[in-house]
C-alpha cells in the first residue's frame, strides 16, 4: 500500500518549496504579530468607526468588530489573512497535483507506472507527502504566533492554547484542499487545467463565504465554500472546537480522495 | 511457453477503434519486430500490456499471467523503454536510476555499471544536460538493468550513434541468448531485418502478419525484370498471346525490357514467363522494406 521510493522521491521533489513557504509563513505571522501588538487596537477603534469599513471586515472575520476585541481574537485574523491563503493553497495545489495529473504532462508517468508498483501504492506515497505538507503548513500560523510572542514581549496577555483549535481546524480544510486538488487532478489531463479548476472552486469558496451574510440568496448555498467551516476568529474568540465544521472537513477530504485514488487506478495514461 | 498472448484484444476512445481484435502470440527467448505505419496500434498494444492503457475487450496475458490483474507481479520482469522517454530533469543519471531500482526493490548496482560503459553514458551529468541520445542511453539502462525477462523496447535506436546501437544490438542478442525475450517497435526496417526472428505487422489495429522474417519475405513483393529477344519481341501481341497476370505489376515497358515488381511464389511467375523467349530475367530478393510496403500499400489500396 506504500511505496518507500515513491514517497522520498516525491518528498525530496516538493521539501524545497514546503519549507521556503513554512519559513514565509512563519516570518509573515511574526510581522502579523508584531503589526497587532502595535497597531491592532488603534486599526480596529478606526474600523469600528467608519461603517462601510467595518462592513468588510465583518464580512471577511465573521464577527462583529469593534474597540474591545481581544489580543487573542486579534491574532487569530492571521489564520484567514489573505496572504496566509494563497500561500498555503498554491503549496498544496501545486504539490497535490504534481504527481498525478503533473507527471502524465511532462510524460515521467510511462517510467513511474510501468514500475512494479500498483497505483494504488503510488496515489497513497504521493498524498501522504502531500497531507504532510498540509499539516506543517497549518501548524505555521501557531508557530509564528508563538516566536512573535516571544520577541515582541509586551504587557498583552496572548494565550497560545487558544490557538491549538483553529490549527487543526486549518490542517482539516488543508487536506481538503489538497484532497480536492488531487482528485481534479486524477480527472484532467493536463496540470495547467486541473490547477485552473482547484482556483476556481477555492475562489468561488471565498466569494461565496464573503458575499453570503449580504445576499440572502446565497444563504443555502453556504453548505458549498470551504471556509464556512473555517471560521479562526470565532473559535478563538468564543473558546470553542469546531469539531462539527472539522468532521465535514475531513469527510470531504476523504470522499475527494477516495474518489480520486477510484479514478486513477482505472485511468488511462496516453502517450504524451 | 508463451510470453504475451492477448486474445480479441480491443481498445476504442469514443467511436474510434484502436485495437481490433487482436491476437498475438511470442514465444519465450524470441526478438520480435513490431511494425506497423503510424497509428497502427503498436503503442496502444504495449502500453495495454504494462497497464498503462484499460482494454475496452478482450484478455492480454504476459508469462500465463492477466495483466490486469497481476500487473504489479507482471512488471518486476518487465524492463520498458517508452518511445518518448522523460526523465525527471532535477536529477543525475545515476540518482534517477538508484530511485527506479529502489522502487524495483533491486540492487542493480553492478548492472547499470556494466551498462553504463557497454552504452557509454556518463552518469554524472544532471538529465537536463542530457542530449536525446544521452537520454535515450538512460532510458535503455533503465529498463535493462533488473535483467527483465521481457524487454519491451519502444524505438530504442532513437538518437543513438552507430557504434553506441550496435553495442545495444549486441546486448539484445545476449539477452536472447540468455533465453529471455525482446519485443522490439522500429521505423528501421533495416534494424529490425538485422535483429529479429519475428515480425508482426499492424495495420489499423489488426495484425496483418505474424511470420518469421524468412517466411515473410518468401511471400513478398520482388523487384523483377524480363529481356526478350528483339525479334520476337512484339511486345503487345506477345503479351496478348500470355495475359498478364495479377501479380505483376508493370512500373516500365520498353523494346524488348519489361520491368516491374511480383508479388508471391517464384513458381506461377516462372509458368508465365515459360512460353516466352526470355533471354534474361533479374528477381531481386526482397528486403523487409518492400515486405512492409506490400502490406502498406495494400491498406492504401483498400483505402483509396
Amino acid at each position: 500500500m506504500f511505496s518507500q521510493g515513491v514517497f522520498r522521491k516525491t518528498f525530496a521533489d516538493t521539501g524545497t518549496s514546503l519549507v521556503l513557504s513554512a519559513i514565509g509563513l512563519i516570518l509573515f505571522v511574526v510581522m502579523f504579530t508584531w503589526a497587532m501588538l502595535h497597531m491592532g487596537t488603534e486599526v480596529l477603534n478606526f474600523v469600528s468607526r467608519v461603517p462601510f469599513i467595518q462592513k468588510i471586515f465583518e464580512m471577511s472575520l465573521g464577527i462583529k468588530v469593534s474597540g474591545d476585541i481581544s489580543i487573542n481574537v486579534l491574532f487569530a485574523v492571521c489564520f484567514t489573512h489573505g496572504v496566509v491563503m494563497l500561500l498555503i493553497w498554491s503549496v498544496m495545489i501545486a504539490t497535490a497535483t504534481r504527481v498525478t495529473v503533473g507527471e502524465m504532462e511532462k510524460g515521467t508517468a510511462d517510467m513511474l507506472l510501468s514500475l512494479p508498483l500498483n497505483r494504488t501504492e503510488i496515489f497513497v506515497s504521493t498524498s501522504c507527502v502531500w497531507g504532510f505538507a498540509a499539516l506543517v503548513l497549518a501548524a505555521c500560523p501557531l508557530v509564528g504566533i508563538a516566536v512573535g510572542r516571544q520577541i515582541f514581549i509586551t504587557d498583552e496577555v496572548v494565550t497560545l492554547s487558544r490557538f491549538v483549535a483553529p490549527t487543526i481546524n486549518l490542517g482539516c480544510l488543508n487536506l481538503a484542499v489538497g484532497s480536492l486538488a488531487c482528485m481534479i487532478g486524477t480527472l484532467l489531463q493536463r496540470r495547467s487545467m486541473a490547477v485552473g479548476v482547484v482556483v476556481g472552486v477555492t475562489f468561488v469558496s471565498v466569494v461565496l463565504n464573503f458575499l453570503e451574510p449580504f445576499l440572502e440568496s446565497l444563504k443555502p448555498w453556504r453548505f458549498l465554500s470551504l471556509l464556512t467551516y473555517f471560521k479562526p476568529v470565532e473559535t478563538v474568540r468564543d473558546e470553542s472546537w469546531p469539531v462539527a465544521s472539522m468532521v465535514t472537513l475531513l469527510a470531504m477530504a476523504f470522499s475527494f480522495w477516495l474518489i480520486g485514488l477510484i479514478v486513477f487506478r482505472r485511468k488511462d495514461v496516453p502517450a504524451v | 511457453m508463451s510470453v504475451i498472448i492477448t486474445a480479441n484484444l480491443c481498445k476504442r476512445y469514443g467511436r474510434q477503434e484502436v485495437l481490433h481484435n487482436l491476437n498475438l502470440e511470442i514465444g519465450s527467448g524470441q526478438l520480435v519486430g513490431f511494425l506497423g505505419p503510424n497509428g497502427a496500434g503498436k503503442t496502444t498494444t504495449i502500453r495495454i500490456l504494462l497497464g498503462l492503457l484499460r482494454a475496452t475487450s478482450g484478455d492480454a496475458h504476459v508469462f500465463g499471467k492477466s495483466v490486469e490483474r497481476f500487473g504489479k507481479q507482471i512488471r518486476h520482469e518487465i524492463g520498458y523503454l517508452p518511445g518518448d522517454v522523460h526523465f525527471y530533469s532535477n536529477m543525475t543519471g545515476r540518482a534517477t536510476l538508484d530511485f527506479l531500482a529502489r522502487c524495483r526493490r533491486r540492487d542493480c548496482r553492478a548492472e547499470i555499471l556494466r551498462l553504463a560503459d557497454v552504452l557509454d553514458l556518463d552518469l554524472r551529468k544532471s538529465v537536463r544536460k542530457y542530449s536525446t541520445g544521452m537520454r535515450q542511453k538512460l532510458g535503455l539502462i533503465q529498463a535493462l538493468m533488473h535483467r527483465p525477462q521481457l524487454l519491451i523496447l519502444d524505438e530504442p535506436t532513437n538518437g543513438l550513434d552507430p557504434l553506441v546501437r550496435k553495442s545495444l544490438f549486441e546486448e539484445l542478442k545476449s539477452v536472447i541468448q540468455d533465453g529471455r525475450s525482446v519485443v522490439f517497435s522500429s521505423h528501421s526496417l533495416n534494424e529490425v531485418e538485422q535483429l529479429c526472428d519475428q515480425v508482426i505487422i499492424l495495420r489499423s489495429g489488426e495484425i496483418v502478419e505474424q511470420q518469421s522474417i524468412e517466411v515473410l519475405k518468401s511471400k513478398a513483393l520482388r523487384r523483377v525484370e524480363f529481356a526478350f529477344c528483339e525479334e520476337q519481341l512484339q511486345a503487345n501481341s506477345l503479351l496478348q498471346a500470355n495475359p498478364l497476370p495479377s501479380a505483376l505489376q508493370i512500373s516500365s515497358r520498353s523494346p524488348g525490357l519489361i520491368k516491374g515488381t511480383w508479388t508471391g511464389g517464384m513458381e506461377a511467375l516462372l509458368s508465365w514467363l515459360q512460353p516466352l523467349q526470355v533471354t534474361d530475367l533479374i528477381v531481386e530478393r526482397p528486403d523487409l522494406n518492400d515486405l512492409f510496403m506490400t502490406y502498406y500499400s495494400r491498406q492504401r489500396g483498400l483505402s483509396d
